[in-house]
């Protein structure tokens, strides 16, 4: 536990030493806030809600989380960092999770800065906290999702742009798939496989957060796809001795 | 407590360290020398745990590095080549990163920060961003994490690379140092390096291990004859014609000639007593003999011998 403290000290502190982490955070809440004010503008609607608003998560962290994660480990392999990081008596396991909970931490704040919204619609609208709090308990479900994926690619390239593109395409494929009609489409192809597949899309698990239902399910599903692209970030770390 | 038996690394089709064997001891500071793209830092990768290889077997300080990585990795002090740091952290955070990430006591880290940072004298830098220091600099501070749990080897490869003449000075005194009390082993491409400081060379060549022992001993094997210096006084025939019948000589070269006397270069097998039979063969002729001095080859000479590449037969 204290070399994992150790490394993600590390890596936070080098997030906020560099203009990353504030682009990133002012980008996704630039994004965000335009979607909120300009499409399907918040105070024009009939009964209005903040469902709408949350809905856009899973694409705006699609596009945008690849660029938390593409340094993590494409940077160390750039700069040669990789060999003394490799070389210190330490676990690899430990640097992958130290890593991936760097990046996580880089969400979580971002995340919190979204709350002024439904802090200040709150004094306006009456909102419902249930739906609220479900829909950042499916956001925080879904970033681990991302950032894992986001790690484990950019332990595969020591290429950042390479990083950030592979990364957003999966990511874009992942949350597409969940789409009904994506699933539609993917079942005229290869049956009922299709359905299958449109399981392991995020869209389809956090659907049912931004619903405000929390459904075991889809916590699963959140922990099992991190934790399977976290043991391949760590395959990969591990491959690259061979 | 180094001991490499028999390892082979392949990128590919290319093979990179092939059946290479030896061992170091500690209190010897071994240099590991060839040309570019010999085999070197790939070798010290797999000393230090960076890479597997293909085949063979590693035991650093008694741990195999296969099944106790983690024992060899905490054994060791590493610089890699070109000396890749985090450019973003201030020395002093990225000494105590360091130290905790080798797992020095909390307690305990504040004096081997004092210690290092005195070995290596980089005093005035701790509060500097690493990115910002000067290439000797950043050289200094890699060799301070390198010592910062005070490992009993130290494993550098080309520490001196892209320095000044005063800094590689620098740095030899402080290895010279350091090698008192621990095994220390770096690579380099340049001799006098190696020469200077080296108590044992290793030389690779094309991944193969062509020479390995002290300097004067890899000079008298590379060599492959003796080579005496001889100060004549006597008329130069006679002299010469003495000299090439004398048993075991090979041949006989007048190299400087003056009114008194002449120097000769003589050239003979290593299996007979050269410098007798040449002092008995001059006395014998009735001349003096004012100077017979054994020469032997450079270090260097030695080195591009083992090192040169063989010239591909026509067809």
């Amino acid at each position: 536990m204290r070399n994992i403290l150790t490394i993600y000290r590390r890596e936070l502190m080098s997030y906020f030493t560099s203009p990353i982490a504030y682009i990133f955070i002012c980008a996704f809440l630039v994004v965000m806030g335009v979607f909120f004010f300009f499409y399907n503008p918040f105070f024009q609607q009939p009964n209005p809600d903040l469902r709408n608003y949350y809905s856009i998560l899973p694409l705006t962290f699609a596009l945008l989380i690849p660029a938390v994660t593409m340094r993590l480990w494409s940077e160390e392999k750039k700069s040669g960092t990789v060999e003394l990081l490799m070389t210190l008596p330490l676990k690899s396991w430990e640097l992958v999770i130290a890593k991936f909970l760097a990046g996580y931490s880089v969400m979580v704040i971002t995340l919190l800065l979204t709350m002024t919204v439904p802090l200040s619609v709150s004094l306006v609208v009456d909102l419902d906290w249930g739906v609220i709090f479900a829909s950042y308990l499916g956001a925080l479900c879904l970033a681990a999702v991302y950032i894992s994926v986001g790690s484990a690619i950019s332990a595969m390239t020591e290429n950042q742009i390479v990083a950030l593109l592979s990364a957003m395409v999966v990511l874009f494929i992942l949350w597409g798939i969940g789409f009904p009609q994506v699933v539609q489409a993917l079942n005229n192809v290869v049956g009922r496989l299709g359905t299958g597949l449109g399981w392991f899309g995020s869209l389809y698990h956090f659907e049912n957060f931004a619903k405000g239902l929390v459904n075991p399910v889809d916590i699963v599903y959140a922990v099992s796809m991190t934790a399977f692209f976290l043991v391949l970030n760590n395959f990969a770390v591990e491959w690259r001795k061979f | 407590m180094i001991e490499v038996q028999d390892i082979v690394k392949r990128y590919g089709a290319t093979v990179a360290v092939n059946h290479v064997t030896f061992q170091v001891g500690k209190g010897e500071i071994l240099g590991f020398l060839g040309p570019n793209g010999a085999g070197k830092s790939t070798t010290l990768k797999i000393l230090t745990c960076y890479l597997v290889a293909d085949s063979g077997t590693v035991r650093v300080n008694g741990f195999d590095v296969l099944e106790d990585s983690l024992g060899v990795r905490q054994s060791i002090g590493y610089l890699p080549e070109s000396t890749p740091l985090y450019h973003d952290m201030r020395v002093i955070d990225y000494l105590k990163f360091a130290g905790k990430a080798r797992q020095i006591d909390a307690r305990a880290l504040k004096g081997a920060i004092d210690r290092v940072v005195s070995q290596v004298k980089i005093e005035r830098m701790l509060k500097k961003n690493v990115g910002h220091l000067s290439k000797g600099y950043r050289q200094r501070v890699g060799l301070a994490q390198a010592l910062i749990h005070d490992p009993p080897i130290l494993i550098l490869d080309e520490p001196t690379s892209g320095l000044d003449p005063h800094q590689i000075i620098e740095i030899r005194e402080l290895l010279r140092e350091l090698g008192k009390t621990k095994l220390v082993l770096f690579s380099s491409h340049i001799l006098q390096e190696i020469s200077a400081i080296c108590t044992r060379i290793v030389i690779i060549k094309d991944g193969k291990l062509v020479a390995d022992g002290r300097p004067d001993e890899l000079q008298a094997r590379a060599s492959g004859q003796q080579i005496f210096r001889a100060r004549i006084q006597g008329p130069e025939g006679a002299v010469r014609e003495r000299l090439g019948t004398v048993a075991g000589v090979e041949s006989v070269e007048v190299i400087r000639t003056t009114d008194h006397s002449c120097d000769y270069r003589v050239r003979g097998r290593v299996d007979c007593d050269l410098g007798t039979s040449v002092h008995r063969a001059v006395s014998d002729g009735g001349w003096s003999l004012s100077i017979l001095e054994p020469e032997s080859r450079s270090l260097e000479e030695v080195y591009l011998k083992l090192t040169a590449s063989r010239p591909a037969k026509s067809a």
